[in-house]
């Protein structure tokens, strides 16, 4: 029988909390990696405010594949996030530049901040469909984000949201997404 | 691949499970091979996943900024509490060791004349002499210095009182050893340091003054570890060498029971100390606080003990005196050593023994 892993750090501690909505994990994040992210970001002629930005998004970017299975630990935490506001921030300077963002994927390797959706949406597109969602309304907004971001089942939906049970969810789901789209139709 | 019903791309629900990669790797394929040659299908697909990134990319704007307000409820640096309540601990516990050793007062092992405080005056008691008729009068500036302190001492304000008298005490004795070169006669007392001291604020003022434990018979422990036993051996031999020399010198010692001389002595509990009092009585281990009062022509001596003697034991109390300025208290098992301080020496006459 194999001995159960010892982590030497909090890592084991945060993950559990991520997946258990606890948003504390987050906050012991943050904290332990402020330092050195300030640091990196000001060596590389970036602000307090942007290495506080791209960390949260490095956050957001592990919460996401955390709460969607898709994160595999095979290095600390503190060295996803590093890799991550690093692969961020190279884009982000390559895009000041005006230089080809392949490049800087070649050179940073393979850890990626964001899904392949998101790097292909526009910022306009992002926009429409942002006040779209503002529109739409309450519950719809919060329906479809929490569906197709937070990936939650409908059954959790539904308990979220309190509606009567799963099919109500579903049913509410496609209604609202019905919605989005005619919005959208006559917004672009 | 065209359904019967037009393009596979008219259900919704198919679109969708394709985009949120649902499909098993089967139809996945065989959709991915017919969007290769159908724009129709290929511009839904496109459609759809823009509308997905988009309210995903809503779905992290909007976990951004509840995450922002919550990180900006974090300190800069989280204050590490474990040291900080350790480096709390070790304080208090260095503060707690000072006081008990006395760090803070100003009453220093070497400096003598120790007065804790002046007595509150009972009603129709005299006014205390301090300034009007001292007995002895109060020779050079550090005296004076003394007297004005213990002038200026408010009643209320008994423990600044006593600091302050010390702190005029400690100047005293340190300009005396500067100044005074000539040799001073060092009594078994004054080499012994064993004797609490009295103040001379001056006479017909009620004081408050520490005696010293000077011997303890019958205490040997029983069973004593054996280097303890020849410590305990060899002090006592030191204090029967010690009473040896003071007996020797019976021109100077004067023995006399209490009855012989005008002197009273009374015992209170040091329970009926002052709050303050009890605490310091108690940081002071081998130390008797005594008040000393002059009622009429006596003089009272009103010893504050953990637990009272014997009324014979306190009646057949000797007072030893050595020296013109000390005094000691015998009593049947211990021996308590005081300094007088000028002006109240005169009022501890002896009378001739009966």
């Amino acid at each position: 029988m194999a001995a159960p892993l010892t982590f030497l750090n909090n890592d084991s501690k945060i993950l559990s909390l991520i997946r258990s909505e606890d948003d504390e994990g987050l906050v012991m994040l943050y904290e332990a990696n402020r330092k050195p992210i300030r640091a990196y970001i000001s060596r590389n002629n970036g602000t307090e405010d942007d290495a506080d930005d791209l960390l949260q998004e490095a956050l957001i970017v592990l919460w996401e594949r955390v709460r969607s299975n898709r994160y595999q630990y095979t290095a600390r935490l503190s060295t996803f996030i590093y890799a991550t506001v690093k692969n961020m921030w190279l884009r982000r300077l390559a895009r000041l530049r005006r230089e080809s963002p392949a490049e800087v994927e070649e050179m940073t390797g393979r850890i990626e901040s964001a899904s392949a959706l998101d790097i292909m949406i526009e910022s306009e597109e992002a926009n429409l469909i942002h006040k779209a969602l503002a529109e739409l309304g309450e519950p719809c907004k919060t329906l479809l984000i929490l569906y197709y971001w937070e990936e939650q089942s409908m059954e959790e939906i539904a308990e979220a949201l309190h509606l009567a049970n799963a099919d109500t969810a579903k049913s509410k789901k496609y209604q609202c997404k019905k919605a989005l789209h005619q919005l959208l139709k006559q917004k672009m | 691949m065209e359904r019967d019903d037009g393009h596979w791309t008219d259900n919704p629900e198919m679109i969708e499970r394709f985009v949120l990669h649902e499909l098993n790797p089967d139809k996945l394929n065989e959709l991915e091979d017919h969007l290769r040659v159908c724009e129709v299908c290929k511009k839904a697909v496109r459609s759809e996943q823009i509308v997905v990134a988009g309210i995903r990319k809503s779905g992290r704007e909007r976990f951004k900024i509840e995450l922002r307000k919550k990180l900006a409820e974090v300190p800069e640096e989280r204050a590490p509490w474990d040291s900080i309540m350790a480096a709390a601990a070790v304080v208090v516990i260095l503060f707690s060791l000072a006081y008990y050793n006395r760090w803070f007062t100003t009453q220093e092992p070497g400096i003598s004349n120790t007065v804790i405080a002046q007595a509150p005056r009972q009603q129709g008691e005299p006014e205390p002499s301090l300034k009007s008729e001292p007995a002895t009068p109060l020779s050079g500036p550090t005296e004076a210095r003394r007297e004005s302190f213990a002038s200026r001492v408010d009643q209320p304000s008994r423990t600044m009182a006593s600091k302050a008298i010390a702190a005029a005490d400690k100047l005293a004795d340190e300009e005396r050893q500067q100044q005074s070169k000539a040799p001073t006669v060092m009594t078994e007392l004054d080499r012994s340091a064993d004797v609490g001291a009295l103040s001379s604020a001056g006479e017909n003022a009620d004081l408050w003054v520490e005696g010293k434990i000077l011997t303890t018979q019958h205490e040997e422990p029983q069973a004593a570890p054996s280097m303890a036993k020849k410590e305990a051996r060899s002090r006592m031999a030191s204090e029967a060498a010690k009473d040896a020399r003071m007996r020797s010198n019976e021109l100077r010692v004067q023995q006399h029971n209490v009855q012989s001389q005008n002197l009273t002595l009374r015992q209170q509990n040091t329970t009926e100390l002052a709050p303050q009092q009890q605490i310091q009585q108690k940081t002071k281990p081998g130390v008797v606080f005594t008040k000393i009062q002059r009622v009429d022509d006596e003089t009272q001596l009103t010893l504050y003990l953990d637990s009272l003697l014997d009324e014979n034991e306190l009646a057949n109390a000797r007072i030893e005196t050595p020296t013109s300025d000390s005094l000691i208290v015998s009593f049947s098992n211990q021996r308590i050593g005081y300094r007088l301080p000028e002006g109240w020496n005169r009022q501890v006459q002896v009378k001739p023994a009966k």
